[in-house]
């Protein structure tokens, strides 16, 4: 599979995400202090030499909470996404080779969890179990695999009848097989590409349960609870928000455009030139 | 416009419509509150909010002072006859907002009400002590005690309500309308985020001057202060987090106002197993937190460091020595309780704790600053931060090792005995009611807690001495602060002056001045 | 009928999940309306009188009975308000609220798909689509806020918060529709180049009509439909999308109800309002596979 990303936005979302990867590896050397590091004398001053990007509540170092913070969006939402789109796509696939009542139970499931917004449910859920990171992956995954599931039952459904699967099947090949090796590898494609334009959304909704105080545990780096922070200080010290905010803006912008060039990478239908 | 918008812009213009209001409301002061009062009726507020505006309505007998001693409101005068019987004058002349008078019937109603189960108030058990109510003449009432309860007088502070009122029949008219003696009378209440009261020309000091009281419910601290700041609101009470209050100060148009408060913050520690069962390690944990730079950065000075629950200001408060921020004390209490530094100042740590809160703001950020300052002392500290409803029940069953939390208002000393006397630890006998979450068990203090609420209040102040120089010892949790009044008022509102409290009351002196 | 079936599996489905998490999630109503400032009162009497001393099923069906017929009432002692005046009062206003973000949405995102679509592979194209890229991005809780500062402070053109006038709506129907214009205006831009590559436009070309014309007679006209189709699905994510909205601007909506509930542990408000949340959403998905049925594009293009 190769990836030819040559529009600009597709450039700019492959920089965005590099930086962000970089930046979520080098943290500890790219940061000018200890993201634990406090000093309630200078809290929620502006920027100034020594703290580039001003302090925040308590006065930890801004700019070392937006560094270490790529590290818990990145994390977070690669885990909500890989674990949705593999119980999805699992269930999803199950749900189209077997057909029947296991289809019909599992797309109901998917109506009421799609009936219901998904915010809500990770809300509940992060509040049941307490806030950590896991909990938000487990949170985001559990509204999040539906999408997975729909996509790789219709992939199936279509694929099933392909000659390739029916010759499989005649040389005497058992479902598992047919499933994992003929069908889900031809169902990649759109996969692929709907976990490229989750990423986003992951990232987004991470840092809303962090800005609701249901996502990262108190002192952990995330640009949500930055938000969070700042939208209480919005008057007296404005870049509390503003700088994590675009942090935020900026890397799901990114990976935004990172996700179409994905898709018109992989995705010959939506091919305009 | 394409043709198939129109329909949809037209129908949101009619939808529209009806919420288009007047923007002005008639003149008056505009309070912002934080949430709605879950009734008006005293006898059902169960918040401190519902409390604060039950209280402008229908004042009770007695209400309680800055130093939180009982003072005659719409009684003239008061006497403890003997440890079982109270006697009570009312002022001459009192009426109701619909202009009957007052009576020492209507009192005896209105206390009798709370042993109804028709009426079925959640405070009922608080005048479980009360035997009977005499009416001995049209102004004098007596209360007959089943046993020695001195806590009584702060009691007496609940709303009277004519006795029609205060029947079983009155009860739904009353918490849709309600009536009583107090300073401002119930105008309008059109949702459950507004209330509008006006004044009462028949208060036995007089009508107050405000024409008109508005409050409005904004959940949103920032939505708050913008409020404030675009002149639309006159008073917001404890409302607002001091990290605000710089800027609100240097606003020409706002004026901060400030009054010593009767909450009290600590930091809970669980005394049923593990090393905080251990008083030297408790003591530990309290010369290890450091409260002044809390108070100084974090209140900017609007809280008084606490060495107990009850603030200085309080009628029977003891100067104790409390336990100062002193670390070398400290680590010579955890090496004598016998955990010492395994390998000097950082590194492995002497003890860890969890260290629970709720997902309030201010409330994470001073766990993390706790948390900071006890690692300096070799004390590890992991912090959870959970849902209000998950925290509290964990909290109550005991789910715990440290947690923060603050009684809201110390006013009767003997809620002393309801947290720290061994009869109180949550069980599950008592539905996990009990106050005393730490499980604090010792018999001296007990008794001595026990005693003070049988006598009258000269011995009591000397009981309570002794029972808070025993507290001092024993640390059952970390005393932190004791948070201010803080008012903020625009230049409308004037002759403000905020109660250590944080009521409302306040406002039936106050004036009103158009700039 | 199979509609209407799957409609009130996914209804049940709701209720049933939301009572168990409700079940699950630690704290009852009364310790949470007791709180910290909780003072001595007697709590059993409290829970029997909001009926949770009866067992879960029977509380359900209780729920269930009550919802119906209309006579449900809080589980928040002391005095168990009705819940429907309140989800009838809250209702309205996020309805509203949607609405206008939709409106502001497709305000914002039609010119600029369309702009976008006809000058394909141009500056105006990068412009429109950067643009709508960075709509998406910016998160509602963030964005909110700074409109607030910047157009009710600092300008002191729009009112912070409430719901009194037309003013308070114009705020949180921008922050809540940014996001949907920038999704819209993608979408737009799609469906016109799909439209564009049409016989009937070449052919109208062709004629020699002027490229306006064409442009919004016939592509626009043509694209239109499968946008409202996609206005349609994108409802349901609007309303959960006004949750944080409603918080920001304290509008008094189901947002508001429904944390306030969650927060009070008014386990019947909490029902009724996610129920009516997940009635909206199905009832809007179901109008949109119809309304995408009659306008299939074979039969439109028949006609």
């Amino acid at each position: 599979m190769r990836l030819r990303l040559r529009s600009v936005g597709g450039r700019f979302g492959l920089a965005v995400a590099g930086l962000l990867v970089l930046v979520a590896l080098l943290a500890p050397l790219l940061s000018p202090h200890a993201p634990e590091a406090m000093d309630l004398a200078t809290e929620l001053s502006p920027p100034r030499p020594g703290h580039p990007l001003g302090t925040g509540e308590n006065g930890i170092d801004l700019l070392t909470h937006v560094l270490y913070g790529a590290r818990v969006s990145l994390v977070v939402a690669a885990f909500a996404v890989a674990l949705s789109a593999l119980v999805g796509t699992v269930l999803g696939g199950l749900a189209g080779f077997m057909g029947g009542l296991v289809d019909e139970a599992l797309m109901r499931l998917t109506d009421v969890l799609l009936a219901f917004p998904g915010m809500l449910l990770a809300i509940f859920i992060t509040a049941v179990l307490g806030p950590s990171l896991t909990h938000v992956i487990f949170a985001l995954s559990f509204t999040g695999w539906t999408g997975y599931a729909r996509l790789a039952r219709g992939q199936v459904l279509t694929l099933r009848e392909r000659d390739y699967v029916q010759a499989a099947r005649a040389l005497g090949a058992g479902n598992a097989r047919i499933l994992f090796h003929h069908l889900l590898p031809n169902a990649a494609g759109p996969l692929v590409v709907q976990a490229t334009s989750a990423l986003p959304g992951a990232i987004l909704a991470e840092a809303s349960l962090s800005f609701l105080g249901l996502g990262a545990p108190p002192g952990t780096p995330s640009w949500g609870a930055l938000v969070d922070q700042g939208t209480q200080y919005l008057l007296v010290a404005p870049h509390v928000a503003l700088f994590p905010g675009l942090a935020l803006a900026l890397t799901v912008l990114g990976f935004h455009l990172l996700g179409d060039a994905v898709r018109d990478a992989l995705d010959p239908k939506h091919l305009e030139r | 416009m394409p043709p198939l918008l129109r329909p949809v812009v037209l129908s949101l213009l009619v939808a529209l419509l009806p919420g288009c209001r007047a923007e002005r409301p008639p003149p008056g002061i505009t309070v912002l509150i934080e949430s709605p009062p879950e009734s008006l009726d005293d006898r059902f507020t169960l918040s401190a909010m519902g409390q604060r505006l039950a209280q402008l309505i229908t004042p009770g007998l007695i209400t309680l002072d800055d130093t939180s001693t009982p003072v005659p409101d719409l009684a003239e005068s008061f006497r403890e006859l003997s440890p079982t019987l109270v006697e009570l004058t009312l002022r001459p002349g009192l009426t109701f907002h619909d202009g009957s008078a007052l009576t020492t019937e209507d009192v005896k109603a209105t206390y009798d009400s709370m042993g109804d189960p028709a009426i079925a108030s959640p405070r009922a058990e608080r005048y479980a002590a009360v035997e009977r109510v005499e009416v001995v003449d049209a102004r004098t009432v007596r209360f007959h005690l089943r046993r020695p309860y001195a806590p009584l007088l702060s009691e007496l502070s609940l709303g009277i309500l004519p006795a029609e009122r205060a029947s079983a029949a009155g009860k739904e008219v009353q918490g849709r309308a309600p009536i009583g003696a107090g300073p401002f009378r119930f105008a309008s209440q059109p949702d459950e985020d507004h209330l509008t009261l006006v004044p009462f020309a028949g208060h036995y000091r007089g009508a107050p001057a405000i024409p008109r009281l508005h409050f409005r419910v904004v959940r949103d601290e920032t939505t708050r202060v913008l409020e404030l700041l675009k002149g639309r609101a006159d008073l917001v009470l404890n409302a607002l987090s001091p990290a605000v209050l710089p800027a609100l100060e240097r606003e020409p148009s706002l004026r901060v106002l400030t009054q010593e408060g009767t909450g009290f913050a600590y930091l809970g520690l669980n005394l049923r197993h593990g090393p905080l069962a251990d008083a030297r390690v408790r003591r530990a944990l309290c010369h290890l937190v450091d409260v002044e730079p809390l108070v100084t950065y974090k209140f900017h000075g609007l809280a008084v460091p606490a060495n107990g629950m009850l603030p200085r200001t309080h009628w029977a408060w003891a100067p104790v020595s409390g336990c100062r921020y002193d670390p070398k004390e400290a680590a010579r209490l955890l090496d004598e309780a016998g955990y010492p530094d395994p390998d000097g100042p950082g590194g492995t740590p002497r003890l860890s704790f969890q260290l629970k809160t709720s997902t309030d703001r201010f409330r994470r950020s001073v766990a993390l600053v706790l948390q900071e300052q006890l690692a300096r002392g070799g004390v590890a500290v992991e912090v959870r931060s959970l849902e209000f409803g998950t925290f509290f029940n964990d909290i109550r069953r005991g789910n715990f090792e440290l947690f923060t939390l603050k009684w809201a208002s110390v006013i009767e000393p003997d809620l002393m005995r309801s947290a720290y006397h061994s009869g109180n630890v949550p069980t599950e006998a008592n539905h996990w009611g009990g106050f005393n979450r730490g499980a604090l068990r010792d018999g001296a203090l007990d008794a001595l807690l026990d005693e003070a609420s049988r006598v009258s209040t000269p011995e009591r102040q000397a009981l309570y001495f002794q029972a808070q120089e025993r507290l001092d010892v024993l640390v059952p949790v970390v005393p932190l602060w004791h948070e201010s009044s803080v008012a903020v008022v625009s230049r409308r509102l004037q002759d403000f002056a905020p109660s250590a409290h944080g009521r409302f009351t306040p406002l039936a002196l106050a004036r009103m001045v158009e700039p | 009928m199979k509609r209407l079936a799957s409609a009130a599996v996914a209804l049940f489905g709701a209720l049933l999940l939301v009572s168990l998490f409700l079940h699950l999630v630690p704290g009852d109503p009364i310790d949470v309306m007791l709180g910290e400032e909780s003072t001595l009162v007697d709590r059993e009497a409290l829970r029997r009188a909001v009926g949770m001393d009866q067992p879960v099923h029977l509380q359900l069906w209780n729920f269930t009975r009550d919802f119906v017929t209309g006579e449900l009432r809080t589980s928040v002692p002391p005095f168990q308000k009705k819940v429907m005046p309140s989800i009838g009062a809250a209702l309205p206003l996020t309805l509203l609220l949607a609405l206008a973000a939709m409106a502001v949405a497709l305000v914002l995102a039609l010119p600029l798909g369309v702009a976008a679509a006809a000058r394909r592979g141009t500056a105006v194209d990068t412009a429109a689509m950067s643009a709508a890229v960075a709509g998406v991005a910016l998160p509602r809780f963030w964005l909110g806020p700074v409109l607030i500062i910047l157009f009710s402070l600092k300008l002191d053109w729009l009112p912070v918060s409430g719901a009194e006038s037309w003013r308070h709506l114009v705020l949180p129907a921008f922050t809540l529709g940014t996001a949907l214009s920038a999704f819209l205006a993608r979408m737009t831009r799609a469906a016109m180049l799909e439209a564009l590559r049409e016989d009937y436009v070449t052919v109208a070309r062709a004629k020699g009509l002027s490229p306006r014309a064409v442009l919004w007679r016939h592509a626009f006209r043509n694209a239109l439909l499968p946008i409202l189709t996609v206005l349609g699905l994108e409802f349901g994510a609007l309303l959960g999308g006004a949750i944080v909205t409603e918080k920001v601007f304290a509008w008094p909506g189901m947002g508001t109800l429904l944390l306030s509930a969650i927060e009070k542990r008014d386990y019947n408000t909490v029902r009724a309002t996610v129920l009516v949340f997940t009635c909206c959403y199905v009832l809007v998905n179901t109008l949109t596979d119809v309304a995408y049925a009659l306008v299939d594009p074979r039969v439109r293009r028949r006609a």
